[in-house]
Parts: C-alpha cells; sequence; structure tokens
C-alpha cells in the first residue's frame, strides 16, 4: 500500500515537472516572437478637415427625342430638372453650350468622360424619350459620376405624353437622392393663400401649385376668408379655415373631388388645424369662454379630445411625425412660448428660453428640428430649434416674415414674406423658400400675392 | 290627366283603349323607374366632375448604359514605364521636379512601381452599379497592390489635435455655427475661418519606421490640396455625425491607385452616409487632385495612407 502511494506521488511529481518545462518552452517561444517580430508599418493617417462648401457642378443634358415632338419634350423635360436641381442650391448645372458631346451620340454611344472631366464636372444627366406606339412614352435617364466613370442611377418611367413634367420632377428628386443621400422633394405641390386688392379688402382664395410655381389652380372663388391651409399626409386633402357666413370653421377639402366639408359645428371658434402623421386625426384649437385649448378629432368617428386644459391660450400645435409628441405655442407661462407634450396632453415642457416671442411651430417631416416664427426687437425671424431646446438658429428676418413649412424632406423651408407699399399704406406678400443652412433664400413666383404657405409630402 | 299622359307622343298609342289603362300604368311606370335609373347613372357619371385620374407611371430601372469613353484624364498622362524606379515626370508641379535625385538614393527600398492601373474603387464602393465594360486604353501591366495594413487601434490616440481635444458639446454648438444663425455673433465663424491648417497642423499621429517622415508643412499642403477637391452638402440630418475614412493606396508617380471605403457596412445601409463617401472618393479623383502634392523620396511614408474626411471642424 506504502508502495503504491509513494508511487503516485512519483508519477505526480514527474507530471509536475513535464507542466513547467513546457511553461518556461512557450514563454520562451512567446518571448522570442514578440522581441523579434518585425513591427508592421502603419499607414500615414491624414485627418481632412476642411472642404468646399459649393454647389456640386452637374450636366444636364437635353433629353434625346426620335422626332422633332420627343426632341421637344426631351428639352423642355431638361430645363424642368435644370431648374429644379439649381433652385435647390446644392448644385450647379453647367451651361449647355460648354458641353461637347451631344445628347444623340450620349443615347446611342453612351458618355466620353474625357470630354466632361476637363469641365469639373462631377456628375452628368443623360437620358432619351421613346413613343411607346400605344400612346404612351418611356423616359430613360442616367446619372453618371464623371470621376469615378460609372453610371449609378439609372430608371425608365413609362406614362403619357402630358405626363411629362411630373417625370421630370420624379427624375430630378432621383438625381437628388443619389447625390445627397437625402429624399427629394421636387414631386410635390404647395397649397397657400392667393391674395388680392387692398389690406382693408383683400380677397383670399385657396389655391395649388406645383413646388416650383407651375400647374397653378384656384381651390376656393373668393368668395369668403380662408387662412392657414394645411396637407394631409397623403396629400389628397387640405384641411384649413374659413369664415363662411362669417363664422370661423374648420374645414376639410378634397383635392381629388372639389369636395368641401365642415368638420364640427362647434359654438366659439375653431381654428389652426393640422392633420396628424397618419391622416387620421385634426389637431386644433378651439376657443370658448374666452379660453383656447388644443383638441384633437378623430376624422373617423368625429369624436374630440381635449388635450390642454389651461387658462391661457395655447394654439398652433404640431404633431411629431412618429406622432408622440406635439409641439405648441402658449402663453402660460407669462409670454409667448413654445412647448413640447405628449400626444395624450400630459408632460408639457417648455422649449424655448431667449428672448422674443415665439409662434407658429411645425416639427420637421425628418424629426430633428421644430420651425418656427420669432418676434423680437420689432422684426420677424424664421428659425429652427432642437425638440429638446437646444440649438435655436434664426436662419431669416423681414420686416414681416410668418409661417414656416417644411419640404417634404425636411430640408426646406417655405414661408412668407410682406412687405409694405405706398409708405405704408399698402402692402405685398409672397412665398419664399430657403435651405435649412439659411444660405440659399428664393422667392417662389405666384400669380398674385400669396401668404400662408403649405407643402405637401411627395405625391403618390 | 288622361289627356296629360296623350300629349306625350311616346305614350298615346298606349292608352288608345280603356282596357289597357291598368298595362299601361304599369308601363308607365317601368318607363318612369327605367328613366330614374338612367338619370342616376347619368348623374354618377357626367355631373359629378371628378377630375381626370392621371394614368399610372410604370417604372423600372434601366441597364447600364454603354461607355463611350472611359478616360482617367490625368492618369493618361503619367509617363510610360521607363527604367527610372521613380518617377517625378509629372505634368505640371515643377517643385516635386526639383526633388533632388539623392533622395531617391536615401530612400530605404528603390520603388520599382510599374505603371499605375487605373482606378478601380468604384466597383467597391457602389456594389449596386451592374459591372461595365472598360473601353479605356488598359494599362500595360498590372501592378500588385499594395496591403493595405490595418492600422492597430493605439495608433489613433495620439493623432488628437488641438482641435479634436475639443469636448464633444463644444463641436456640437460648432457644428451649428456654420449654419447661418442672425442672432449669433460672428466670432466663432470668423475664428474658424482665420487659417485652419495653423490651427489643426500636427496631423501625423506617429513616427513611420521607415524612411524619413512626412513634415507638418508637407501634410498641411496635402490637405489643404484635398480640402480644394472635397464638396461638401451641408444641412443634412447629423452631418456632424458623418465621418468617413478612405484607405488609399498611391502609385509612386502621388496617383491614387485605389481608394476604399473603410466602413462598407455604412455606406451599404445609410444613403446619407453613401453620398458622403461617394464625395470622399470624388475628391481623390478630381482633377486638382491627381496628382496630390506629396515628396516623391517620401514615397513609402505615403504609399499607403488612411484619409480621414470628417468636416465637423467646419460646422
Amino acid at each position: 500500500m506504502t508502495y503504491i502511494k509513494l508511487t503516485l506521488q512519483k508519477m505526480e511529481s514527474i507530471r509536475m515537472q513535464k507542466l513547467a518545462s513546457w511553461t518556461v518552452f512557450n514563454l520562451t517561444v512567446l518571448l522570442l516572437a514578440v522581441t523579434f517580430s518585425v513591427p508592421a508599418q502603419a499607414d500615414l493617417e491624414v485627418d481632412i478637415t476642411r472642404g468646399r462648401v459649393e454647389a456640386l457642378p452637374i450636366a444636364i443634358t437635353d433629353f434625346a427625342g426620335g422626332n422633332e415632338n420627343l426632341q421637344s419634350i426631351g428639352s423642355q423635360m431638361s430645363e424642368v430638372i435644370t431648374n429644379n436641381l439649381k433652385n435647390s442650391g446644392l448644385f450647379a448645372p453647367v451651361p449647355e453650350n460648354a458641353f461637347i458631346q451631344s445628347e444623340q451620340s450620349l443615347q446611342n454611344n453612351g458618355p466620353k468622360f474625357g470630354e466632361w472631366r476637363p469641365l469639373n464636372i462631377q456628375a452628368l444627366v443623360a437620358g432619351g424619350i421613346m413613343d411607346g406606339g400605344d400612346g404612351r412614352l418611356r423616359v430613360e435617364f442616367r446619372l453618371y459620376d464623371v470621376f469615378s466613370e460609372g453610371q449609378v442611377s439609372g430608371m425608365a418611367y413609362t406614362t403619357t405624353p402630358e405626363n411629362w413634367r411630373r417625370i421630370a420632377h420624379i427624375i430630378s428628386d432621383e438625381i437628388y437622392t443619389r447625390l445627397t443621400g437625402e429624399a427629394g422633394y421636387f414631386d410635390s405641390r404647395i397649397v397657400y393663400i392667393s391674395e388680392k386688392g387692398l389690406p382693408n379688402n383683400r380677397i383670399k382664395r385657396l389655391a395649388i401649385m406645383d413646388q416650383d410655381g407651375e400647374n397653378h389652380r384656384y381651390l376656393t372663388d373668393g368668395s369668403y376668408l380662408v387662412l392657414t391651409p394645411r396637407f394631409s399626409p397623403n396629400a389628397q386633402e387640405i384641411t384649413y379655415l374659413a369664415y363662411v357666413n362669417n363664422e370661423p370653421r374648420v374645414y376639410l377639402y378634397n383635392i381629388d373631388t372639389g369636395r368641401q366639408e365642415m368638420l364640427g359645428n362647434f359654438p366659439g371658434m375653431t381654428f389652426s388645424p393640422r392633420f396628424s402623421p397618419d391622416g387620421n386625426k385634426i389637431i386644433m384649437s378651439w376657443a370658448q369662454n374666452g379660453n383656447t385649448d388644443i383638441y384633437t378629432m378623430d376624422l373617423r368617428n368625429r369624436k374630440l379630445s381635449q388635450l390642454t386644459n389651461n387658462l391661457s391660450i395655447d394654439t398652433s400645435p404640431s404633431f411629431s411625425p412618429d406622432g408622440k409628441y406635439v409641439v405648441f405655442e402658449s402663453d402660460r407661462g407669462g409670454s409667448q412660448q413654445l412647448y413640447v407634450m405628449n400626444s395624450s396632453g400630459d408632460n408639457a415642457k417648455r422649449i424655448t428660453f431667449e428672448d422674443g416671442r415665439y409662434a407658429n411651430p411645425v416639427w420637421s417631416p425628418r424629426g430633428d428640428l421644430i420651425a418656427f416664427t420669432k418676434m423680437w426687437q420689432g422684426r420677424f425671424y424664421i428659425g429652427v430649434i432642437k425638440p429638446d431646446g437646444t440649438g435655436e438658429r434664426l436662419i431669416t428676418s423681414a420686416y414681416h416674415v410668418e409661417g414656416p413649412t417644411w419640404s417634404p424632406n425636411g430640408r426646406y423651408l417655405s414661408y412668407f414674406k410682406e412687405t409694405p407699399t405706398n409708405g405704408g399704406q399698402g402692402r405685398e406678400s409672397s412665398l419664399y423658400m430657403i435651405d435649412l443652412t439659411g444660405y440659399n433664400e428664393r422667392r417662389i413666383s405666384t400669380p398674385q400675392y400669396g401668404s400662408d404657405p403649405a407643402w405637401s409630402a411627395l405625391n403618390d | 290627366m288622361k289627356l296629360d299622359i296623350a300629349a306625350k307622343p311616346n305614350f298615346s298609342r298606349m292608352l288608345n283603349s280603356e282596357e289597357d289603362t291598368t298595362k299601361s300604368s304599369l308601363g308607365v311606370s317601368v318607363v318612369l323607374h327605367i328613366l330614374i335609373v338612367l338619370l342616376i347613372s347619368l348623374n354618377m357619371t357626367a355631373f359629378n366632375s371628378l377630375p381626370d385620374i392621371p394614368e399610372p407611371i410604370v417604372v423600372d430601372f434601366v441597364e447600364s448604359a454603354e461607355v463611350a469613353e472611359k478616360t482617367q484624364a490625368p492618369r493618361e498622362t503619367v509617363e510610360p514605364p521607363t527604367s527610372k524606379p521613380i518617377s517625378d515626370a509629372k505634368p505640371k508641379p515643377a517643385e516635386v521636379e526639383q526633388k533632388p535625385e539623392p533622395a531617391k538614393a536615401s530612400a530605404p527600398e528603390p520603388v520599382a512601381e510599374p505603371e499605375p492601373e487605373k482606378l478601380d474603387a468604384v466597383e467597391e464602393d457602389a456594389p449596386e452599379l451592374p459591372a461595365k465594360e472598360a473601353i479605356a486604353p488598359a494599362p500595360t501591366k498590372r501592378p500588385e497592390p499594395p496591403k493595405v495594413e490595418k492600422k492597430p487601434e493605439e495608433t489613433k490616440e495620439p493623432e488628437k489635435t488641438e482641435a479634436e481635444d475639443v469636448k464633444p458639446e463644444e463641436n456640437k454648438d460648432r457644428f451649428n455655427s456654420l449654419l447661418k444663425n442672425l442672432a449669433a455673433g460672428q466670432e466663432a465663424s470668423q475664428a474658424e475661418d482665420a487659417d485652419p491648417d495653423s490651427r489643426q497642423a500636427p496631423m501625423l499621429t506617429q513616427p513611420p519606421p521607415v524612411g524619413e517622415t512626412m513634415t507638418v508643412s508637407e501634410l498641411s499642403l496635402l490637405r489643404r490640396q484635398l480640402a480644394s477637391c472635397w464638396n461638401l452638402l451641408p444641412g443634412a440630418k447629423n452631418a456632424d455625425d458623418i465621418v468617413v475614412e478612405v484607405a488609399v493606396t498611391m502609385n509612386a508617380d502621388r496617383t491614387v491607385q485605389q481608394a476604399r471605403v473603410l466602413n462598407t457596412a455604412r455606406v451599404q445601409s445609410d444613403p446619407v452616409y453613401r453620398a458622403a463617401a461617394d464625395s470622399a472618393l470624388r475628391a481623390l479623383r478630381h482633377p486638382n487632385c491627381s496628382p496630390l502634392e506629396l515628396p516623391t523620396y517620401k514615397y513609402q511614408q505615403w504609399k499607403t495612407m488612411t484619409l480621414r474626411f470628417d468636416p465637423k471642424e467646419m460646422f
């Protein structure tokens, strides 16, 4: 028994010795490897922290057509795309007379990049129009990256000839999206209040047009006052305030059918309506007995829900794009400021604390900012602020500028500006749009004076 | 009543005899019902002024077009292979040509780089593009692309510059200051515009192990050149979070052999990042940035580079 025990102890000792030897060997090998290994040569690392904030040079050639008629349509489409991209402020279309390669050559043989590079053109748009034989057209376009010498996008659209302008907008959106990474906004419409006449006797009509001012038409005849139009999310309905028989009520207008409908006949005044992101509700203000609060109405069952219950004036509500929050203006703190609350109406928090008064908040479709009108030191401003109340920026100012509305991609704002005329006896108002950066303001042309614009979502 | 109805020519024959009175009443009723139905249908179709519903637009993708001519213009001017291991025969930069030959001798190893190949990074960075046949003149010889070595993580630490030491919150504020703000003063933006290179001078992160290191002024020159070729599109959502790292393999003639965006996953998933990546790659292919302003005799230092396009400082 003792012998067996001794033998086991000896075996254990030998095993431990072997283990120690292996450990020493392994450590030695590791040490040698670390000592004599050749360090890998590291890449040179360089930070490029500045660039040029300039419009991207782009060439938009006429879309080639097989006959004179198609060629004419192709030329007009190219013009629409050029204007769209130029007006965005992000692109600098190169004049056509600088082009070397013809559109027909582009369509038939493809681009000769060597003829575009010297112009420092970074993107090239080419296209063609073919007669489908059934009265419809097939419009093709291709977007090329000139420096990398490759096609980066290409689509074809089959439609009736009268749709050419809309196709041009859709192609503009494709180009914009591919080169910026953001959704486009060109295939959208603007509804606004068209104004005519002296300030004390203005005729105000609801009007609608494409975002570039084309396809303009009036929706109401001017026999009653209309204000604050707002699009539904599907861009097929408009809600607005109308004084029919001198009673201010919120109405719905169906663009397809032309049908108007009063949204409940309540005592007092309902105003400042806006759709919920899902289109099922209208959020609005209701003033009664000297108090103004915010309500929602479910359009499916016309049920009314009260969101705020305060002795102050709560108005101009706007949903966040996810429908979870509502931004509104209120004077509950003593001055007109912006507040954000849950869509159920609770947990209201003030988000503006700077000097001045804030009004007309509207939440960006991309959710990151809230636009507003600000009155400060005798001037009006259009500004943006983050929903948490930080990062306020005032991006444009005028004697009277008001009513911001977001482009469907949340990148641009439209609003109206009023300027006094005849030594203050009259005033003229126009629609404008501006890039979120605040550097590309331009006027939107309308047949008469314009105010209170509302931008639609992209057309279906 | 009878006379009134009989006066109608359409009904006169039906009412000729007294015994047909019941029948004729039924007939009148039927005709009137038909008329009502017709009126209702007419009302639905003609009196209801529904606007024309536009015909749906059929959308489909088009195949990639043939390319008539691919020419990376600056690349075509690169000299054909010569016996000279390092070619300085560039189209323009005089100062590079004046680099003394001894510098070549001092280089640790002669760089016998064959004729540079065409840029081929696009296919990697734009995977959705169908493959295209390159009609452009093919390079006579395809060099072995140098392997881009992955840099250890710790090398990022010393790269912190004065500008990067700013707290994140401060950087956010500066992002906003680039965007127009009528309420803000001009001081911040003026300070930003003063002289970016003097402020951001030290960019070299660690001494390269082989050969002479790049000097601060050489790096500054490179940064300034690339900045002139890089088009930014400000205003995108979370623009201050878009940093594009590009692994670049250079030819000895200071032209880009290959450029590859490192964060390929984000290129695939984030369209804004993809546009930013394209913008960075376009900067590297811009005619004004080919060739890059680099000291030829330090080829081993810049043979492979990681360029980080980070617009945060601008905003």
